[in-house]
């Protein structure tokens, strides 16, 4: 068998191909994910052991002799041979890839997230605008709903964009939501322009009139609950203190009822107090949500609901036992979607979108009550971040601050070496500031979290017939 | 359908045979004009990675727009490219 697998110069620098082939177990099972290609291999043993062994950086005559005690000369030959058969595929130690990140410029702006109220009708333990700072009862004026659109349109991005309806707590602010649509959806109407529409709420003001409007107009809506009554009665409190979920419950129901439950997300938090959160994933299929969303709490480390290192090993179990869940209701006829267990490997997004990370601060702005811009949604209020004011002549201002989120020593270094570097989007930055005081280096838990994950959605593509 | 649901079902069918090797895989021909049959190693999904690096349509989800809103995932974002007219 010719041995001209790797050159001379990647055997001697194994990382060059660990970063690109990611060789996992899960259940059992042995997984390889190219990186570059994106593919998702199944192995056996004798394929496992040789892989490694090629990671390490052994040529093939060094991995015959290796295994050879363990599997036939025959057996070893097959398995090198399949495997430089996936490679000439580019299936497998597929060619890397070698485009970069254009820059800020190259991303034209085509998503807006407004921030129609900064008050809220809760006082959530966790809710990053806690602070007095970004917190006030600052409602958003209509004028500056219709700039942000304006802004949005007149971008030179392609068909779609998006709009995302946030707060605080946005249905605060109806009449501005309702005024916003409609403006919007003439506007774009008469450029050709796709535009879609999101409401992140916590349903507590849905009225007859609310409900009617959002299953009309046909807008999104991700809902705040967390799981378990007493789970989120514990975070999501109002400002007396009570707990807001029986509310909550009922009126995402009959939100959802008025939509035959599509176009929506369960969105809940998992933070220290929740670690069991398999039971609170359960608890929402029991009420017959089938489209999910458990985010890891952004806290700082002091918080006592924080997550920590120390509890990843009880987090592994329970995304576990969400395999279970997830299979066992596929089975029966029950499916659900979990959005972190979701990846499309083969119809997935470009490189070029995979490189694009987050899109804070390029193809997304957060637009302030008051009209000031800033990256995302969780930079509101942070000075640094500022990116002028819709209500300018020229609304976006220039911020060297806001690139360095996509050329943060993180993404030079730590990211490039990543096996996960093309799914996860480098993560979320202002995740990172919040957990590390800086952006200098990943937040290890964020990380350490989503590699999970994301291990966990490969081999349910593996073990789903 | 708009970006918040980014999936539907995978197109591909790959037809299992096991074989007292270990993996045997026949992939359509009507769909990879070839047949693969492999032994150790079963490919699971083939990636599509390597085939949009040049590609720059635009069209997709902004990732920071998904439901979560905290930690970005691209990997399941839907590409739109396909849509374009």
């Amino acid at each position: 068998m010719k041995d001209d697998f790797f050159s001379e110069q990647v055997r001697k620098t194994g990382d060059m191909v660990k970063r690109d082939v990611h060789l996992f177990a899960c259940r059992g099972m042995k997984l390889v994910y190219d990186v570059n290609s994106g593919s998702l291999h199944q192995v056996d043993e004798p394929a496992a052991d040789a892989i490694e062994l090629l990671l390490q950086g052994c040529a093939f005559p060094e991995v015959i002799a290796s295994l050879a005690e363990r599997f036939s000369r025959e057996t070893v030959q097959e398995v090198l041979g399949e495997i430089q058969s996936l490679k000439e595929k580019n299936l497998l130690f597929s060619a890397p890839l070698t485009r970069h990140d254009p820059g800020g410029s190259a991303y034209p702006l085509k998503a807006l997230c407004l921030l129609l109220s900064q008050d809220c009708n809760l006082s959530c333990r966790y809710c990053f605008v806690r602070d007095e700072n970004t917190r006030n009862a600052l409602q958003m004026p209509l004028e500056v709903g219709l700039r942000a659109v304006d802004l949005l349109l007149e971008s030179e991005s392609g068909r779609h964009r998006e709009i995302d309806f946030f707060g605080g707590e946005p249905l605060l602010n109806f009449p501005v939501f309702k005024e916003t649509v409609a403006y919007a959806k003439k506007e774009a109407g008469t450029r050709g322009i796709e535009l879609t529409f999101t409401l992140t709420t916590n349903a507590l003001l849905c009225t007859e009139e609310i409900v009617e409007f959002l299953n009309r107009e046909g807008i999104s809506v991700v809902l705040s609950l967390d799981g378990r009554p007493a789970v989120h009665d514990a975070m999501r409190q109002d400002r007396r203190g009570r707990g807001s979920y029986r509310s909550a419950l009922q009126n995402i129901r009959r939100l959802l009822e008025g939509r035959d439950y599509r176009n929506y997300y369960i969105r809940g938090t998992i933070t220290k107090h929740n670690l069991d959160f398999s039971r609170d994933v359960e608890h929402l299929l029991d009420q017959g949500f089938d489209s999910l969303s458990l985010e890891p709490v952004v806290a700082s480390p002091g918080e006592d609901y924080a997550l920590e290192a120390g509890d990843l090993p009880q987090m592994e179990q329970e995304y576990e036992r969400l395999l279970d869940l997830f299979l066992d209701h596929k089975a029966a006829g029950k499916p659900f979607l979990f959005y972190h267990f979701l990846v499309d490997l083969g119809r997935g997004p470009c490189l070029y979108k995979r490189l694009s990370g987050c899109g804070a601060g390029r193809e997304y702005l957060a637009v302030a009550a008051d009209g000031s811009l800033y990256p995302c949604h969780q930079f509101s209020g942070r000075d640094k971040y500022y990116m002028g004011s819709i209500m300018d002549e020229k609304p976006l201002q220039e911020n060297p601050c806001v690139e360095t989120l996509y050329e943060a020593a993180r993404i030079q270094r730590e990211c490039a070496g990543c096996w996960a570097r093309y799914l996860c989007g480098f993560g979320c930055a202002a995740a990172v500031l919040t957990q590390t005081d800086g952006m200098e280096s990943n937040d290890f838990l964020s990380c350490a979290l989503q590699k999970m994950r994301l291990e966990k959605a490969l081999y349910l593509q593996a073990a789903q017939p | 359908m708009n970006g918040l649901f980014p999936l539907t079902p995978p197109r591909d069918k790959y037809r299992m045979k096991a074989n007292n090797k270990g993996f045997c895989e026949e992939r359509p021909a009507a769909l990879t004009g070839e047949v693969l049959i492999v032994n150790h190693i079963k490919i699971v999904k083939k990636g599509n990675l390597q085939e949009t690096k040049e590609r720059d349509c635009r069209e997709c989800q902004t990732s920071c727009q998904s439901a979560c809103k905290t930690s970005c995932t691209v990997g399941n974002q839907l590409c739109r490219q396909e849509e374009k007219p």
